[in-house]
């Protein structure tokens, strides 16, 4: 793919966004870039394109900068079917994602991720299990680092793996990945793709373009990725947490085996796998699959896995408690951490927010809190401000974390989420992030453990479940 | 998608008009005056022939090179600075008038301030193109888009040469205007610019005295007032049908300048008011088939060339006509095309060139 000279569009000035812009500027292209945010919200952004010689149009995505584009980036954010792009394609001008985009340029082979849940995870651990069987590796894509800033670093011999959403993969063309994933799918996202059938339709495009000698790792515990199986060309394998599968992946007694046909391969115990949660086994088959598909080394695979610890402060899954999932992201000390957070969970978020106040404006959160949030908490010196500025959902002052984690665990039910996301500093009731951090994660196993204790005195004689 | 289409005619053909009219009006306002000091009395009309000449060459040249050619920043910023380095240059040669705006090689002299306007435009073009959708952006557009205007505008008033200043500063604001900015931060330049504006011509007396003459030239009609005097005089004289070509008298040693900044009021007299509608009418089809081109252009760049070069012709034409009728203070802006001096008219048609070249790839 040439873009020497050509105008190229990029819609949407993501993390993704602003890295296809100045790649596709390095190449001689003619690059604008659109986005609908206001000035304000992209003050980061418009100074280092501006100062690239990349347009900027902002708080719109006017008629006349779709026209005469010889080729339009979209990111994820932005609505495939928006009536600019509908006439742009009309026109016979081609649209496609930045992981297209980057996948026309990279050298090396590509490990797609995808799935609704545990895509994360999924994507570090086998670029973990890649790295320590010696291979050059590069890991990101949706979360991370963008599959574009790759380019140049990725050599022949190069894994790289990615995670990608439904979103980016809507405006694939020739995307083909040597390893695709699908974790699993359940509803999300809805808003965007109007209904499951789309969804799980998008989620399948990551074989669309699969030969015989690709492969493809399915999870078979999961209904629609099993109805998936159907349309996949290249090597199945799956992964299976309930059953022993053919070829693939799965638990039999305590331990991980890796099976191909006839040939099986213990990989390594259960219990030393240090993640936590039922969600974070399916996870580690999933990556464990990837690693023996490119041949990575079992030992190497062992010590990965053993070793990877999900990344404390950022998401860090902490535990669940009657049926409440608690995650602690207290890095995000910034309003735009937070929506990072808020956009990792479909809905029914119990939010704990505040701290030490930074001049932010928390407003900017309402769209996605009136969206996705049950209830706020807020903690801390930022409340008055944070109160009078959130709309949306329900607030409840609470003071300090431990009254903020007390009054969610009690109004919670299952199924829903609390977080740890306060879009402030921690200073004036802690130490630094990780400290308030590790004061909620304490609280959350304080409560567990009350929770079990309480579940063995309901049933003498039994309790626990582990 | 741009197509080639064929060049604007209009446009074309006004301009080789100008020149034409030129020509004529500059033998008919200099040939007394380059017989009495040359010898010969197409001293002035064969240099201007020339640099006539080699203007429609130049102009036919940029005429069929594709004006995005020009968006390369090696050329951009190679005629920024060449001509930021001419305007230092001419201070270190003789000056003329007591001013210093000519740079002399042998019989060869030309004012780098000519070469400023067109290098203003296309440095804006160049950086606008990107830019302008974020205009309000004062730090990272209008700063960057201002600032060497006002330095070359700076250097030009050093020469001193206040006109073409302003002149350049008026080009400037045309195309900032077009590329969407705020009028409030018109009203701001034009507040900052009392204060340089006080010390620029209140407090230099031969600036000042022109003020003062051009509030009331009849209080010194022998001292400042003549020029303006004269002027007026000319134009007067020429009423509706004129005096007839080379039958003016007031080029015979009463008007200063007459072949130069104030053609026109010869025009006026030998022309009468027909001739100078006719000039004033030509302008005014620059003027809109120069819009129209802007207007019509998708690509950025060619709308901000075509508005900077379109408002270099007519906002000269504007001021040195508005001079001439003493309804402008005295500044030393020539009619562009029509004008005796050389880099004007060449430095003007290969801008028109540009201009025209633009008018082909429009839709």
């Amino acid at each position: 793919m040439d873009v020497k000279e050509k105008r190229v569009l990029v819609v949407g000035l993501g993390k993704s966004g602003v890295a296809s812009a100045q790649f596709l500027q390095k190449h001689g292209a003619r690059v604008s870039v659109s986005d609908a945010k206001s000035p304000e919200q992209l003050r980061q952004e418009i100074p280092v394109l501006l100062d690239a010689g990349v347009s900027v149009e902002t708080g719109q995505h006017s008629e006349r900068t779709f026209r005469e584009q010889d080729l339009i980036i979209v990111s994820p954010g932005v609505p495939f079917d928006m009536p600019q792009l509908t006439r742009a394609r009309e026109r016979g001008v081609p649209i496609i994602g930045e992981v297209e985009l980057a996948y026309r340029f990279l050298s090396g082979h590509i490990v797609a991720v995808t799935g609704s849940n545990g895509k994360t995870t999924t994507t570090t651990l086998a670029g973990d299990i890649i790295a320590a069987s010696g291979r050059d590796t590069l890991v990101g894509g949706n979360i991370g680092t963008p599959a574009i800033s790759f380019v140049g670093a990725a050599g022949d011999q190069t894994w790289i793996v990615l995670e990608i959403s439904s979103f980016q993969l809507e405006s694939i063309v020739e995307f083909r990945p040597k390893i695709a994933v699908v974790l699993n799918v359940t509803p999300d996202h809805l808003d965007r793709h109007y209904t499951f059938e789309n969804y799980v339709a998008a989620k399948a495009r990551i074989f669309e373009n699969q030969a015989a000698d690709d492969a493809a790792v399915l999870n078979a515990d999961d209904a629609t990725c099993v109805a998936m199986a159907a349309s996949v060309k290249s090597r199945l394998r799956w992964f299976s947490r309930a059953r022993e599968v053919e070829r693939g992946a799965f638990i039999r007694g305590k331990e991980i085996i890796w099976r191909d046909g006839a040939r099986e391969q213990p990989i390594l115990p259960v219990s030393d796998i240090s993640l936590k949660g039922a969600h974070n086994l399916e996870n580690v088959l999933a990556a464990v699959c990837i690693g023996m598909l490119v041949k990575a080394d079992p030992v190497a695979t062992r010590r990965a896995v053993e070793e990877f610890r999900a990344v404390e402060h950022r998401l860090e899954y902490v535990g669940t408690v009657r049926g409440v999932e608690y995650y602690n992201d207290s890095k995000a000390t910034n309003v735009d951490a937070t929506i990072k957070a808020l956009e990792s969970f479909p809905g029914r978020v119990h939010l704990i927010l505040g701290g030490k106040d930074k001049g932010s404006d928390y407003s900017v959160l309402n769209e996605l809190i009136a969206q996705r949030v049950k209830r706020i908490y807020t903690i801390g010196a930022a409340a008055g401000k944070i109160e009078s500025q959130v709309r949306g959902a329900e607030v409840i002052p609470s003071q300090t974390l431990a009254k903020a984690v007390q009054r969610a665990s009690q109004t919670a039910t299952a199924g829903e989420v609390v977080l740890l996301a306060p879009a402030c500093a921690s200073f004036d009731q802690f130490d630094s992030y990780e400290h308030r951090g590790r004061v909620f994660k304490e609280l959350v196993h304080a409560l567990a453990a009350r929770e079990q204790q309480r579940e063995s005195v309901a049933t003498p004689g039994g309790g626990n479940n582990r | 998608m741009a197509k080639r289409v064929s060049v604007d005619k209009w446009l074309f053909g006004v301009t080789l008009l100008l020149v034409f009219i030129g020509l004529i009006m500059v033998f008919s306002a200099s040939a007394v005056m380059a017989k009495e000091r040359f010898g010969s009395p197409y001293n002035f009309l064969f240099k201007q022939l020339a640099w006539a000449a080699a203007g429609v060459i130049a102009m036919v040249g940029m005429m069929n090179l594709d004006y995005r050619q020009l968006r390369r920043p090696a050329i951009v910023f190679t005629f920024l600075g060449t001509t930021c380095l001419l305007l230092i240059a001419v201070f270190l040669f003789h000056d003329s008038h007591n001013t210093h705006r000519w740079i002399k090689f042998g019989l060869l002299s030309f004012q780098p301030s000519e070469l400023a306007k067109p290098a203003i435009i296309l440095y804006l073009a160049y950086l606008l193109e990107t830019r302008w959708q974020q205009i309000a952006d004062w730090k990272h557009v209008l700063l960057p888009a201002a600032a060497p205007s006002v330095l070359l505008a700076m250097l030009i008033v050093k020469e001193p040469d206040l006109g073409t200043a302003v002149a350049c500063l008026a080009i400037t604001a045309a195309v900032l205007y077009v590329a969407g900015m705020k009028t409030r931060y018109f009203a701001y330049a034009m507040a900052a610019s009392v204060l340089p504006l006080y010390f620029l011509i209140v407090r230099v007396p031969w600036r000042w005295n022109r003020i003062m003459a051009f509030i009331d030239p009849y209080k010194d009609p022998q001292g400042h007032g003549f020029h303006i005097i004269q002027s007026m005089i000319a134009v007067g004289t020429g009423g509706l049908a004129g005096a007839g070509l080379m039958e003016g008298k007031q080029k015979l040693f009463y008007l200063p300048e007459p072949h130069t900044d104030f053609i026109f009021a010869n025009i006026a007299e030998e022309l009468g008011l027909w001739g100078s509608l006719l000039i004033v009418m030509l302008f005014s089809i620059f003027l809109y088939r120069g819009v129209r081109v802007a207007m019509r252009t998708a690509d950025p760049f060619a709308r901000f060339l075509a508005t900077g070069i379109t408002a270099m012709v007519v906002v000269q034409a504007l001021i040195n006509i508005s001079v001439v009728l003493g309804m402008m203070p005295t500044k030393g802006i020539p009619l562009p095309f029509i004008s005796y001096g050389g880099s004007s008219l060449f430095f003007t048609l290969a801008s028109v060139g540009v201009l025209l070249n633009i008018t082909q790839q429009t839709d």
